[in-house]
């Protein structure tokens, strides 16, 4: 088969992909909008990165004799964890679009060459896994050539580093996906998520002991000066793609082209090798592992009859209410996809608690009490960004996993006035208790003043409000009831839109209750009590805050149950 | 032109369908009946290439599904019973997409795509995009995309779902004329008006077993059923008579 016999149908399986996105664009005007807006803020982002780490690296190299062994530390760093990351995404995309896209059955059923259509999915797959990385890696890149003024042929060489190291990446994580729905029973491919997510915790803990981040900002637990320089500049493992990556990048960053050939040469044929072995394992299991993940039905998780008549004794006794509230817990307890979610959630929501048991407030020149009840405020809007996170995948779906079952809901009795609520209440009660947790945990280990922890516990209750009627009335305004899976539906416009929303509430919080906390905290210092115009502005303020919450919670679900009437 | 050997597919411990053997001659429509997980379209997904049977073969025109699934495919047409289409696709770029797959150039099938596109009343939506179909139309689509390379064989799952009467009549009617034209025609259904009307044989399939198969004179002979219609055989065949609920 010669090279335009397999490249012409190999673009012609990419062509839906474009031409549907060309149709889109010319077709609905909004798409325009929405390009727009997503490009406009990918620009304000990567502005964003840019600016933070040029700050950074700029103070890191400027560290007299530590400079350039930091620098390289901190690439060794990057360069790890998006090694790491995009083995993971590309397992994840892998598994969707080898296995579970929902064109595949239309594709197989042609004489398209298997080994074309694996090799084109492959491609997708490439695609969807690194951009997001890439267009981060960018800045990052790019600071590094500026600070230590880097050669012409750095930023013309850096593609040849970069798209073997992704692609290398990529195909470790395709290769994986390949291996593991080749030997699991695949008809149960969302158990392989769990196990996926449970490599995802596995490889977080990896990349920091690899890392080992503690001698960056403690040195003094080393025995000398010497020994952290040493520690700095020991060489990463020469079995690690992203360590080869680093010695290139240095390379050409001083100019010295010719000690790049051996480590260059390293990770494109180590590409080239893991891609053709994905290639083998493709002909071998592609078709098979297809076959197998439509096997079968599904049954998932059992849940005992006794349980349910005592779930229902607990429940409302309303049987509408009772159904839908049986319903989703049922099915949220049998989708183990949403279990491995909220496991990586709850991982990260630890490590976020953790963090401020370790915060070295002691040392800071601030009085503690003080500083701790300015870290506990800025908490308010850092737990209100997780539980927005918690919200954008969780409750924002609510409508839209209804799904193809709406009608029913729809042709039913009840009103959509009562299902929006059913469903408001529904999750802002395990929203409101995880918000208040996070704020009474962390507000323990800073050890706040009470005042301070009554702020914090009313304001994230009515900002739980607000969140949670945000993400049911814009899930309902922008439902995507043929999304393929829950994670999918939360990623579209209402999605953004949702988090650019919940943001601005969080900011805006913060920015009317910043004055009257500070002047509290401040009359604390000093001892004295507060005047009659700072009462006043505290109640203001507060009173606006929680005015702002609930009207936007319900202004929310007023315009999705407006959007569903309508359809 | 079809043949089915010892097809055998399991889903762990359940055997959807068990040691099937089964020939269809050139231009033979032959219907596929049987009540609802019987196995019909894990038989009809195995010969359509897009599932792996456990044990067994399927020949299409003599060439192997498993082993040269491409060459068998290149032959076949096939109508799923839940077809899936690009919705961000206008009609006529999902046509050419799916000619693209069978190897054939745009400007060769011009004409074809036109005649089948007016035929089934499609012709004025050629430019909207999929989405905006309804059910019937979509169903009208896929038709046609599997119609559009001239298969030598034919599988089609439910063909009838969604259609209203006159893209029903249109159907029978060219599945008449394909087969008359030497097209081999296997087909699904439950609506056993249309299998008495335009199949030469039947087969009924329950439990995954073939448990009843003949021309329909063969059937008309052994049961009387043409007194009592197809549908009273069928029932009695697969033993769902009783219906003691409703009485």
């Amino acid at each position: 088969m010669d090279l335009t016999n397999t490249l012409a149908p190999l673009f012609l399986l990419l062509r839906p992909r474009i031409q549907g996105f060309r149709n889109r664009l010319q077709r609905l005007p909004e798409t325009r909008w929405k390009i727009i807006l997503f490009v406009l803020l990918g620009a304000a982002f990567w502005g964003g990165i840019f600016y933070a780490f040029y700050r950074i690296l700029n103070y890191f190299s400027s560290i007299p004799g530590f400079g350039e062994v930091l620098s390289q530390k901190v690439l060794s760093m990057i360069l790890l964890t998006f090694f790491t990351l995009l083995i993971y995404s590309h397992l994840i995309t892998a598994l969707a679009n080898f296995f579970l896209s929902k064109d595949l059955a239309l594709i197989h059923e042609t004489p398209m060459p298997r080994l074309i259509l694996f090799s084109a999915r492959y491609l997708e797959s490439w695609f969807d896994a690194s951009w997001m990385v890439l267009l981060l890696g960018l800045p990052i890149f790019f600071c590094y050539g500026i600070i230590f003024q880097a050669p012409v042929g750095f930023y013309l060489l850096l593609p040849l580093v970069f798209l073997p190291f992704v692609f290398l990446a990529g195909s470790l994580g395709i290769s994986v996906t390949l291996l593991l729905t080749a030997f699991f029973p695949i008809r149960r491919t969302r158990d392989l998520l769990v196990i996926l997510s449970l490599i995802l915790v596995g490889l977080l803990f990896l990349i920091f002991r690899l890392m080992r981040p503690e001698q960056l900002v403690n040195p003094e637990q080393l025995s000398s000066l010497a020994a952290y320089l040493n520690s700095l500049s020991a060489q990463d493992s020469p079995f690690l793609p992203s360590a080869w990556t680093k010695e290139i990048f240095w390379a050409l960053l001083k100019g010295d082209f010719f000690s790049t050939l051996l480590p260059l040469g390293l990770l494109w044929t180590s590409a080239g090798l893991v891609f053709m072995s994905n290639l083998l394992l493709g002909r071998q299991f592609f078709f098979r592992s297809y076959s197998q993940a439509q096997e079968g039905p599904y049954k998932g998780l059992q849940i005992n009859a006794r349980f349910d008549v005592w779930l229902r004794r607990l429940l409302p006794s309303n049987p509408d209410l009772q159904s839908l509230v049986l319903k989703d817990l049922k099915t949220f307890y049998r989708d183990k996809t949403q279990w491995s979610q909220l496991f990586i959630l709850l991982v990260l929501i630890v490590v976020y608690v953790y963090n401020f048991s370790v915060l070295p407030l002691n040392k800071s020149p601030l009085p503690t009490l003080y500083l701790k009840n300015v870290i506990s405020f800025l908490n308010l809007g850092l737990a209100g960004f997780v539980l927005s996170s918690v919200a954008v995948r969780f409750v924002f779906p609510a409508i839209s996993a209804e799904g193809q079952a709406f009608w029913m809901i729809r042709s039913s009795p009840m009103v959509l006035k009562t299902f929006l609520r059913y469903k408001l209440v529904f999750y802002f009660i395990p929203l409101m208790v995880l918000a208040e947790l996070l704020m009474v945990f962390t507000n323990r280990q800073l050890g706040v003043s009470g005042a301070m922890q009554w702020i914090s516990s009313l304001t994230m209750l009515s900002l739980t409000f607000g969140l949670v009627g945000l993400a049911i009335g814009l899930g309902a305004l922008y439902p995507r009831y043929s999304a393929e899976n829950l994670g999918q539906m939360a990623t579209g416009f209402g999605g953004f839109l949702y988090m650019l929303c919940s943001l601005a509430l969080i900011g805006l919080t913060i920015v009317l209750e910043a004055g009257p906390v500070y002047r509290m905290l401040i009359t604390d210092l000093r001892s004295t009590p507060l005047s009659l115009l700072d009462r006043w502005w505290m109640i203001g303020s507060f009173g606006a805050v929680f005015f702002m919450h609930i009207s936007s919670g319900i202004w929310a679900m007023r315009k999705g149950r407006a959007s569903l009437e309508k359809t | 032109m079809i043949s089915i050997k010892n097809l055998t597919k399991q889903y762990g411990p359940l055997t959807a369908v068990n040691n099937l053997s089964l020939e269809v001659a050139p231009g033979e429509i032959f219907g596929f009946l049987g009540p609802n997980g019987a196995g019909k379209t894990t038989t009809i997904k195995i010969m359509a290439g897009i599932l792996a049977p456990t044990t067994g073969d399927v020949e299409l025109c003599g060439i192997s599904i498993q082993r040269e699934p491409s060459r068998a495919k290149a032959l076949t047409g096939y109508i799923p019973d839940r077809p899936f289409l690009y919705d961000r696709l206008t009609g006529l770029e999902f046509l050419h997409f799916i000619a693209g797959l069978y190897g054939l150039q745009p400007k060769k099938i011009e004409g074809e795509i036109e005649n089948r596109l007016n035929l089934f009343d499609l012709w004025d939506w050629r430019n909207e995009l999929i989405e905006s179909y309804s059910h019937g139309m979509k169903q009208r689509l896929i038709i046609i995309s599997a119609l559009i390379h001239h298969p030598r064989v034919l599988i089609i799952d439910e063909p009838m779902v969604g259609l209203d009467p006159k893209g029903v009549r249109i159907v029978k009617r060219l599945l008449k004329k394909e087969s008359a034209g030497g097209t081999t025609i296997f087909l699904s259904t439950h609506t056993l008006s249309t299998a008495q009307e335009i199949c030469n044989r039947l087969g009924i399939i329950q439990k995954g077993v073939l448990i009843a198969e003949g021309s329909m004179e063969s059937f008309a002979q052994e049961a009387h059923w043409k007194a009592q219609g197809l549908e009273s055989l069928f029932l009695k065949l697969t033993g769902d008579l009783e219906e003691d609920g409703l009485d």
